[in-house]
């Protein structure tokens, strides 16, 4: 067996390591060492014009907790479900004659599950849009 | 393509199947329940006859060999064990029944297929089937906010580990172009020193360690244990373990104990584990977090068989892993029986236990004290064959702290069989009333519990020939 990777991937543990180790102490230093000049230097003024969200100016109106209609949310992840199904329908349908019917017999299963899926998430209303009858 | 040697699985494909279409039938939670017993049941008795079935399926990433089958049998008499104490499942929702029993068999389908899995993609797909079945099962729990949190929080940890151990599956496999494991078995032992190699087997076990809830990985248990179903709580805790302890046990095999960092990387985290466990323990106050706790102390003392790479270390896992399915889930009957409203239960609720229900209460002891490892019950055999696998090899400390953690574990472990036996109890708390049938379950484990723990021979020697089939 040829490894894809030659061992180039990754330094060897040493003494690569000590390098890593001085650059990761370097960077830990430096970060540290801004962050409390500046929180020790730095003017403090805080008044609300300044802590507005918005730097520009505008005064932003409403609550930022919009509710969002589920049923969007639903259809969301139906569509990922039944979307991901696409990628192995047509990787087999490229491989189809090779595979022969092993793989027909194992597509057909997966279809079968999905399908089961679909049936299950109708059968309990995940598809039901607008207002609920009663 | 022998379809006989895979029917414990086919068995637990069509219970799911069953209750998923019983999901969508009206609701009749009588009737679930029987169902699940006995189809459950039909599938304990498919693995226990095929227990010596040999074989390869799926071009060779699927082994069916005398260790797979051990493994399967435990799981699924866990998986048994689970449905019998649901007959009040009192903390999932009427209409969710069905869902409760098809999650639960499709995870333990899953947790089938990662024991039998010998293929680096199978064993993925198997880790992250059985995941996601768990996750739902713990955001079913009655009463919206505490399955809730606690499932995000299983989730979000989860998702991170998965996505870590991917990257070390992806090392690897990168470093030595192999994906089955009996290519990877001889190829890892000549490059094992090569970093990407090494990095790529620690990274690939992290998402083991997730679910085993070792160390760094860990802080999910106690929350999940809370929130979730009190079944729930109690099929993560026994059979969702057993089969992490095959899967660490067929990856570490793979390095051929060639690796001294591995060994100790393995040994840091069983210590910092038991140490952490144990002592969180101690301040638990709810009866389910400190199961949890315990079952974290416990993923170390596995983790110290484990790391052996001997043949007696494997014995030993093996058979703790059986310890712990007995032992845990003799706890959550227990549980299950005080709390049959599904609330969560504190552990000075417990007071009087031997008063108003002396067999459960018997039980109760009989568990705690295996768990503390005190002799005759499965739990000191259990400790006994780790310690001395670990001393064969040379770990004289590793086991030193072993020792003084069991110690510590006692103390927490006899404050609530002292709340069981010693305090009186409260005012009102008549005589308890069980599940029809608890009674006898009960004895049946304290009688296995105590007579594996005097006389494990002949289970002793099947698990020896299931580590002779891993090597």
């Amino acid at each position: 067996m040829e490894p894809i990777l030659r061992s180039e991937l990754l330094t060897p543990w040493e003494p690569g390591i000590f390098s890593l180790v001085l650059f990761a102490a370097v960077v830990l230093v430096l970060v540290g060492f801004l962050l409390f000049i500046s929180a020790w230097l730095g003017e403090k003024s805080p008044n609300p014009d300044k802590l507005r969200p918005y730097e520009s100016g505008i005064i932003p109106t409403g609550s930022a907790r919009l509710r969002y209609p589920v049923p969007f949310f639903l259809v969301a992840i139906f569509f990922l479900i039944f979307d991901v199904e696409g990628a192995y329908i047509f990787s087999w349908a490229v491989a189809c004659e090779r595979i022969g019917w092993a793989g027909w017999m194992q597509m057909s299963f997966f279809i079968a599950v999905l399908l089961l899926g679909l049936v299950y998430i109708w059968q309990k209303g995940g598809l039901e849009w607008g207002p609920k009858k009663d | 393509m022998n379809w006989m040697i895979f029917s414990p699985e086919i068995c637990c494909l069509a219970t799911a199947l069953v209750f998923l279409f019983l999901s969508m039938a009206p609701v009749d939670s009588r009737r679930d329940y029987i169902v699940a017993i006995a189809l459950t049941g039909v599938a304990v008795c498919a693995s226990l006859a095929g227990i010596h079935a040999q074989g390869e399926l799926f071009h060779g990433t699927y082994r069916i060999d005398l260790f797979s089958q051990v493994f399967k049998s435990m799981l699924l008499m866990g998986l048994f064990l689970v449905v019998v104490i649901s007959s009040g499942l009192n903390g999932i929702e009427r209409r969710y029944h069905p869902e409760f029993y098809m999650l639960l068999t499709i995870c333990t389908l899953a947790l089938m297929m990662l024991v039998s899995a010998v293929h680096i993609l199978t064993l993925y797909v198997a880790l992250e089937l059985s995941s996601y079945s768990l996750y739902i099962l713990v955001f079913l729990r009655k009463g919206r906010d505490q399955g809730t949190s606690s499932g995000m929080k299983f989730f979000l940890i989860g998702a991170s580990a998965s996505a870590t151990m991917l990257f070390g599956l992806a090392l690897l496999y990168g470093a030595t172009n192999a994906a089955y494991f009996r290519v990877l078995i001889e190829v890892i032992p000549g490059v094992i020193h090569q970093p990407e190699v090494i990095l790529g087997l620690a990274l690939a076990l992290c998402g083991f360690f997730f679910k085993m809830a070792v160390f760094p990985f860990h802080f999910w248990a106690p929350d999940v244990y809370e929130g979730a179903a009190h079944q729930v709580a109690a099929y993560i805790s026994t059979a969702s373990k057993v089969a992490v302890i095959a899967v660490l046990l067929r990856m570490a095999a793979l390095t051929g104990g060639a690796s001294t960092h591995l060994v100790h990387f393995l040994a840091i985290l069983a210590i910092i584990s038991m140490t952490v466990g144990n002592l969180t323990a101690i301040a638990q106050k709810d009866l389910k977090r400190l199961l949890a706790f315990s079952s974290i102390a416990h993923a170390g003392y596995v983790l110290v068989g484990i790391l052996c790479i001997s043949p007696q270390g494997n014995t030993s896992a093996i058979f703790y892993a059986l310890t712990v399915l007995l032992l845990k889930f003799t706890c959550f009957l227990v549980v299950v029986q005080v709390a049959f409203d599904g609330e969560n239960i504190e552990i000075d609720r417990l007071a009087g236990l031997h008063r108003r229900s002396p067999i459960m209460a018997l039980a109760l002891m009989t568990a705690l004290f295996g768990l503390a490892g005190i002799p005759p019950t499965i739990g000191f055999t259990g400790k006994l064959l780790i310690f001395t696998a670990a001393m064969e090899k040379g770990y004289f400390a590793l086991v030193l702290i072993a020792m003084f953690n069991v110690v510590i574990s006692l103390y927490y472990y006899l404050l609530v069989v002292r709340a069981a036996y010693l305090l009186e109890p409260a005012e009102g708390e008549g005589a308890l009333a069980p599940m029809p049938g608890a009674g006898i379950l009960a004895g049946t484990l304290v009688a296995a519990i105590v007579a594996i723990g005097i006389y494990p021979t002949p289970i002793l020697e099947l698990i020896r020939a299931a580590a002779m089939a891993l090597g």
